[in-house]
């Protein structure tokens, strides 16, 4: 896997310097018997990157923990070269956008933003908050309480909260939940805007597609551990690449494994009663190979079932991959 | 305005719901009501420092300020928005005294405001009506701090705030003189005693401290449950 100067695994026995936004170094965090960090270390520079993973990868305490909301259980984070669980200024260069839906219901959005603003020190808290509203595509002067606004008006006036002081970095966590497509697009455009000069935004996500459209490098969580990182593109082939599982449904397993073994397509065939489970190495040729291999040993195939097309399996290939 | 009242502002909007405010006004109305009647009785300042002791300093006090104190961080952590307000470079300071100020706020009108008038209308002297609302705005102050942090601490913080009032302060401090000073009602009554006693003599109380001790427990549990709060703020695990 290649790595960049703006993002890469780090082993540090002292503090970084403060230009570098984020740092992780040999992070873990558990809950009680629950490990849901274990052992991550990376940097993240300016632009946007993505944190990638399946639900329950851990993705939410690394943001937890980059934001100094909880303190790691080993290891050190550093934020702008800050420890961001001790020194409270860091705050106002992060701008975070959590995953939970609820905000504080009874009030407007504008007074929402305006506190927000007003405990980040900004100096004109009414119009910055009025600014950073119109910039989310909301209307500053509606006067309805937060309670009565869709899920995907909520995410933007979070996200008016989160940018109101001008963090120069930017935490989303999930950020397009609960949006429509058009707003998932104004979105995506806002955080490209927000992801230009020095600021750095850091999205997680659990959709690969979706994070393509970030177009930003990818830091890939799985388990609680470091699965990959890289570019969209290497982690998109690093995908490919990877061996699949195939179940083949057939009328006599072991006659079809015994024709298959041997073929370079194939890395490992096991019989599981009536079916053939196959790990294929090459998927290309195992689909030309399969129906040639059936005739020559008198085999009916019925079924080709790909086993591992969710992107858990993926993650948890690269996870097995990375820690062989 | 300031970001301390802008706060204020929005720790009240918080706590200052319907169902609170309704359950809040019931009980103060019937201390009204049970007020009125003993100013009536053939004993009425016996029977109003008994009410008074037993249903305004044991009950409505601690019970109101249980209901604000404990919501004005517990329904942010219960509901995930305390991240609002943690992850600002903000005081925690700031914090704290702002969500306390909002909590006392919304209690006062039930417990100093409740407790004046009912005693105003029991028809106790005037000197009476003043320790009473003295000691009622101490332990508002007291009280709420306490449930604040319990607010913060604990996740089920009302029920467990009810088990405090009901076994600590309502049983165990009357069931020994070493055990009752740990008891901030002993304090609450302490405030108020004299004055009463001054217009009744016959009157009686357990385990009584001076006034100015009373007043100092209150002052000094205040302080000092506002500044675990403040503690406990700062190494909070934020969801």
């Amino acid at each position: 896997m290649s790595r960049n100067d703006k993002h890469s695994t780090v082993q540090l026995s002292a503090p970084p310097d403060a230009s570098t936004p984020i740092v992780l170094d040999q992070v873990s965090k558990w809950f009680g018997p629950v490990v849901a960090v274990s052992d991550v270390s990376f940097t993240i520079g300016t632009g946007i990157t993505a944190l990638l993973g399946p639900n329950g990868a851990g993705k939410s305490t690394v943001m937890r923990l980059l934001c100094g909301l909880t303190n790691p259980s080993s290891g050190n984070v550093w934020v702008y070269g800050s420890n961001p669980r001790t020194n409270r200024e860091v705050f106002g260069r992060i701008g975070l956008l959590p995953q939970q839906e609820t905000v504080l219901e009874p009030i407007t959005a504008h007074r929402f933003v305006t506190v927000t603003a007003q405990l980040s020190g900004v100096s004109a808290p009414e119009a910055a908050a009025r600014a950073a509203i119109v910039q989310v595509e909301l209307d500053p002067e509606d006067k309805r309480p937060l309670a009565a606004y869709s899920k995907g008006m909520r995410q933007r006036v979070k996200l008016a909260a989160a940018i109101v002081h001008k963090p120069s970095l930017l935490i989303l966590d999930e950020p397009l939940n609960g949006l429509d497509p058009r707003q998932r697009a104004r979105m995506i455009e806002i955080f490209h805007e927000l992801g230009t000069g020095d600021r750095c935004v850091v999205v997680t996500s659990h959709v690969l597609e979706e994070v393509e459209r970030f177009g930003s490098r990818i830091i890939l969580i799985a388990e609680g551990r470091l699965a990959a990182e890289g570019e969209y593109a290497e982690i998109r082939s690093l995908m490919e690449d990877r061996p699949l599982r195939i179940r083949v449904g057939t009328n006599n397993a072991r006659a079809l494994a015994s024709a298959l073994v041997g073929s370079p397509s194939v890395r490992s065939l096991s019989v599981d009663g009536e079916d053939l489970l196959a790990e294929v190495v090459d998927i290309a040729t195992f689909r030309t190979a399969l129906p040639r291999f059936a005739v020559q040993s008198g085999v009916t195939v019925h079924e080709i079932i790909p086993l591992d097309e969710d992107l858990e399996s993926v993650f948890r290939y690269l996870v097995s991959r990375r820690h062989a | 305005m300031s970001t301390f009242t802008s706060l204020v502002r929005l720790f009240l909007r918080l706590l200052a719901t319907k169902g609170r405010l309704l359950a809040l006004s019931g009980l103060t109305i019937v201390m009204l009501l049970l007020a009125f009647i003993t100013g009536r009785s053939s004993t009425p300042i016996n029977d109003t420092w008994t009410l008074f002791r037993s249903f305004g300093l044991s009950g409505i006090i601690p019970i109101a300020a249980l209901v604000m104190g404990s919501s004005a961080f517990g329904d942010l952590i219960d509901d995930r928005t305390l991240v609002h307000l943690w992850l600002r470079p903000a005081n925690r300071a700031l914090i704290v005294a702002a969500a306390w100020m909002a909590a006392v706020l919304v209690c006062i009108p039930f417990t100093v405001v409740g407790i004046t008038v009912s005693l105003a209308l029991a028809k106790m002297p005037g000197g009476a009506i003043l320790g009473g609302s003295l000691s009622a705005l101490l332990g508002t102050l007291a009280y709420t701090a306490v449930f604040l942090a319990l607010g913060l601490k604990l996740r089920r913080a009302l029920p467990w705030g009810l088990a405090y009032i009901l076994i600590w302060e309502g049983v165990l401090a009357n069931a020994g003189q070493g055990l009752a000073r740990f008891a901030l009602s002993l304090s609450t009554r302490s405030v108020s005693y004299r004055s009463f006693h001054n217009a009744e003599e016959s009157m009686d109380l357990k385990y009584a401290f001076a006034t100015s001790t009373g007043v100092l427990v209150l002052v000094g549990a205040t302080v000092v449950f506002l500044g675990l709060t403040l503690r406990w703020l700062k190494r909070a695990d934020v969801a």
